[in-house]
């Protein structure tokens, strides 16, 4: 994943922990982000994302922990000096400099030569497609242009680093998506480290390498998209990425598991007693006549179709197990033919490996 | 779906920006004030303790040409704050109301008095109000009346000249205030069926307030102060607390006009202190702007 | 936004009715105002409404009367000095108390926004005492202190309400993009706030320029300010050359806040307007 030739440098937070009056913003927060990676901080408000980034910028000072950019220590670097680009929550562009002017001000800061500097500025703002709007003052700039002129501003001095506290949490959803896909490529064209702050799980799993999902201060869970979306490591996690059926089962022995009035195989070790909470995909579970074959390493149950809705290009059904638990289900549309009506008798069968346990909220 | 948890609200703390500025950068005003200011002050008000017997304080209170000139100045602080207020309420109404062009040509009438100084204000209410000044030109064609009436060097000249002055300072906080209500609770008090009487006795009246509140606390404070004003326009009946002290100045009284200085300064900052409980006094002197 | 301007649908009477009162407090505003322009233009020796006849006597008389002169600059002096010292220290100040926390700072506000309120004639003789074994009775410099003391407030309360408007992550943008603490203030913090800053020191410029009772107390027979000279010669005569020295003193205050609100809406367009 890293190639030396290029800017990112790895981050190291140790057991990172920030304490405002009696209460802790952040507390045990360690991550290790490798140089060149893209890790997305993930959480409703008030979950210590950005302070864990203000904490890396300079701007808050941790309580207990150590930070370290590049296997440098930086807690007693005061923000100017620690190299790290940022763009800002709703950018903080200089309302009073033009837009080369915002992107030359970290060259200025840094005393670089005009010409040098001129130079880089002309280039950045050619890459992030700005070059006829230099002379603009921010205010007469639209909000994706604005933002990418945040970007310019926080990448032209070539950090080592750049992090993004909700970059495009203003912008609408058209915009949000072509700017996701440039930052991406930008990032991956200079080798950037970034660290991207983001209460959009879906815009964190179409960005991110890694993701940190974090919740009143902790991390609950760090990993690739895929793992995050698969394997949630507890049911909050399940739950903030997309949609989920809770059904709750009771051992049946060893190797398995019993869901109302059939048995299934369960390959995890399971509780010793008492219940297991089982989190299935909605568009794991596929829908069938009532006496339809159940293909091999499938389970099946009946249920009883409560309501159906068309979505576009999935169909949504409510169903009701016999044992009275409500589940969704949602069938992808090869063809807009079919369907099952509310109140028709149904089989629903999925694959035992579709099937995730928890025991106390806790991945089993 | 991705806001899952409601907002924490022990965590905002993260999103207050640190003070990129330093305290201590208020020092050397604090220190000038102290200097320049406060210590003058302070020494006016140990003047007026003599030789720590109180005596020029006690003589001051037993004085009973202070003591009526003290309830004098404060009667007219009193009528110049109601006056004010009864005056200056329709204009800021008026401007609130009014289409944008229309309000800045109304806020610019009411700021045009700071484009000249107290003094040359009290001098142009001397030339309007004198025997052969307008006022008296215009009622004599109009035949209102048959020989100039003495207006300069009375009560009413004085109160003219004050209202005047204190106008501004009485209708900007009142027009703040009318501004920051939202019109969609009018809308809703008209659709409930509120005359316009009703919506603004009880409506805008209610939530103008503070601004009326703010006005009074300037208008009146301010008002207890004033020199200049009553000492060219008012006759010797007409003296205020500051030209009692100017007056034992004059006669090289220092004791005695330290005592009187430090009752008029007692009394504003008594009036500030107690106002202060119900009025954003920052705001309301902000509102000179 | 979601509020709405205020609006009432009130009857057409109602509406004559309080615009007529509007009118009448307008011009009672205005009148007083302007009317010692046409004054100053009086051929006579006597004041009348309109003038009998028109000339620039009073004009010529000014300008070539040296007391008027030496009292016009002494004040124009008098007044940069305070409205310097005022502007430096009420900016300072409005920035160190802006965003600080500290225990008793509503009562160091309180202080310092204080000379607003309290009555001029009580600081004339607290500084007299003061002044007077100092020795800077009858000083210029003497009386620019004081005026500064009085004006620093204009300062304080324009550039903190700048300040309010003023978002904090620009300093931490300017700080994270490398810059120091000098270079956050000088290329960010100041120029934005620059406006408030400027309103601040005209208000400060004319407050002095226009303050007579602090300076009546320590001025000398050799040192009378504008305001003072215009005092002592209304207290003599009613003639129409105080007209002329008020209109031109309402020139400046006039060509000051033109000034100043240029300063402003300048920023304000570069800001976006609106927005």
């Amino acid at each position: 994943m890293t190639d030396p030739s290029r800017l990112g440098a790895p981050v190291r937070f140790e057991g990172v922990g920030k304490r405002y009056g009696r209460s802790w913003a952040v507390r045990g927060f360690d991550l290790e982000i490798a140089a060149g990676e893209f890790v997305s901080l993930l959480g409703a408000s008030g979950s210590g994302k950005t302070t864990s980034l203000m904490m890396l910028a300079g701007f808050e000072t941790p309580t207990e922990g150590r930070i370290a950019v590049g296997g440098r220590t930086v807690d007693a670097m005061p923000p100017a000096k620690r190299d790290i680009g940022m763009v800002f929550q709703s950018y903080a562009l200089f309302p009073h400099m033009t837009a080369a002017e915002n992107v030359d001000f970290p060259l200025r800061m840094r005393g670089r030569p005009k010409a040098e500097r001129e130079a880089a500025v002309a280039k950045m703002l050619d890459i992030v497609g700005l070059a006829h709007l230099a002379d603009r003052l921010p205010s007469q700039l639209s909000g994706g242009q604005q933002q990418r002129v945040a970007l310019a501003r926080a990448i032209v001095f070539e950090p080592p680093v750049l992090l993004m506290d909700e970059p495009l949490g203003a912008l609408d959803k058209h915009l949000r998506a072509t700017l996701q896909a440039e930052i991406k490529r930008i990032q991956a064209r200079l080798g950037l480290t970034v660290l991207f702050v983001t209460h959009d799980q879906e815009e964190a799993l179409t960005m991110s390498d890694r993701i940190c999902v974090m919740r009143d201060g902790a991390i609950l869970q760090v990993d690739a998209p895929e793992t995050i979306y698969d394997r949630p490591a507890d049911t909050y996690v399940a739950a903030f990425f997309g949609e989920s059926n809770a059904l709750t089962a009771v051992p049946e022995g060893p190797g398995a598991v019993r869901l109302g009035p059939v048995v299934a195989p369960w390959p995890g070790a399971g509780p010793a007693a008492g219940a297991l909470e089982i989190a299935i995909r909605p568009e794991r579970i596929a829908i069938a006549d009532e006496d339809a074959p159940v293909p091999p390493a499938h389970v099946a149950v009946f249920a009883t179709v409560r309501e159906t809705t068309f979505v576009g290009d999935r169909r949504v059904y409510l169903a009701a197990l016999d044992t009275g638990e409500a589940v969704q289900v949602n069938q992808p549309l090869a063809d807009l033919s079919g369907g099952h009506r509310p109140g028709e008798r149904v089989r629903l069968h999925w694959a035992t490996t579709a099937m995730r346990g928890f025991v106390d909220g806790r991945a089993a | 779906m991705s806001l899952a948890e409601p907002l924490a609200p022990a965590r905002l703390g993260a999103l207050r920006a640190r003070a990129a500025t330093p305290a201590w950068l208020a020092l050397p005003l604090i220190a000038f004030l102290g200097v320049f200011y406060l210590a003058p002050v302070a020494m006016m008000l140990a003047r007026a303790a003599g030789e720590g017997d109180w005596a020029p304080l006690f003589a001051a209170i037993e004085n009973q040409v202070a003591q009526r000139v003290f309830l004098g100045t404060l009667e007219i602080a009193f009528v110049c704050t109601l006056a004010t207020l009864v005056i200056g309420y329709p204009l800021a109404l008026f401007a609130a109301l009014a289409p944008p062009w229309l309000a800045r040509l109304a806020i610019a009438a009411v700021l045009a008095p700071f484009w000249s100084s107290i003094l040359i204000r009290s001098y142009a209410w001397m030339v309007l109000l004198g025997r052969e000044g307008l006022v008296n030109g215009a009622l004599g064609g109009l035949g209102l009346i048959e020989a100039p009436i003495r207006m300069l060097n009375t009560t009413f000249a004085v109160y003219v000249g004050m209202i005047h002055i204190m106008l501004p300072f009485m209708i900007l906080p009142i027009y703040a205030a009318l501004k920051g209500i939202d019109g969609r609770l009018v809308q809703a008090a008209e659709n409930l069926g509120a005359s316009t009487a009703s919506v603004l006795r009880h409506v805008i009246l209610p939530l103008s307030l503070p601004g009326v509140a703010a006005g009074a606390l300037v208008v009146f404070v301010l008002s207890i102060g004033f020199y200049v004003t009553p000492a060219l326009l008012g006759g010797p009946r007409d003296m205020m607390v500051s030209m009692l002290i100017a007056q034992e100045v004059d006669l090289y009284n220092w004791d005695l006009a330290s005592a009187y200085a430090g009752g008029l300064l007692v009394l504003t900052l008594l009036i500030v202190a107690v106002a202060s409980r119900f009025v954003d006094l920052g705001k309301a002197m902000g509102g000179r702007k | 936004m979601s509020a709405r301007a205020l609006r009432l649908s009130a009857g057409l009477p109602a509406r004559v009715a309080l615009g007529a009162v509007a009118l009448l407090v307008a011009l009672f505003l205005v009148f007083p105002v302007v009317i010692v322009i046409p004054l100053s233009f009086s051929g006579s020796e006597f004041l009348s409404f309109p003038p009998e006849s028109w000339s620039l006597r009073w004009y010529a008389d000014f300008f070539t009367t040296a007391r008027w002169l030496e009292s016009a600059w002494l004040s124009i002096w008098i007044a940069v000095v305070a409205a310097i010292l005022a502007t430096v220290l009420g900016t300072a100040a409005a920035l160190g108390l802006a965003r600080a926390k500290f225990p008793g700072r509503a009562v160091v506000t309180a202080f310092l926004l204080s000379p607003l309120v309290v009555p001029a004639i009580i600081v004339s003789i607290g500084v007299y005492f003061f002044y007077a074994p100092l020795g800077l009775v009858g000083s210029p410099i003497g009386i620019a202190i004081a005026h500064a003391t009085l004006a620093s407030p204009f300062v304080l309360v324009n550039v903190t309400a700048a300040l309010a408007g003023f978002d904090p992550r620009l300093e931490q943008a300017a700080k994270n993009l490398g810059a120091s603490g000098w270079s956050t203030f000088r290329l960010v913090t100041f120029p934005i706030i620059k406006p408030g800053v400027m309103a601040g020191a005209v208000f400060a410029f004319i407050a002095s320029f226009d303050e007579m009772i602090v300076a009546l107390f320590i001025t000398s027979p050799g040192n009378v300010t504008l305001p003072i000279r215009m005092w002592e010669s209304m207290r003599n005569e009613i003639s129409p050359a105080i007209a002329a020295v008020s209109t031109l003193v309402i020139l400046l205050s006039v060509s000051l806040f033109f000034v100043a609100a240029r300063i402003q809406a300048r920023a304000v367009a570069r800001s976006g307007g609106d927005r």
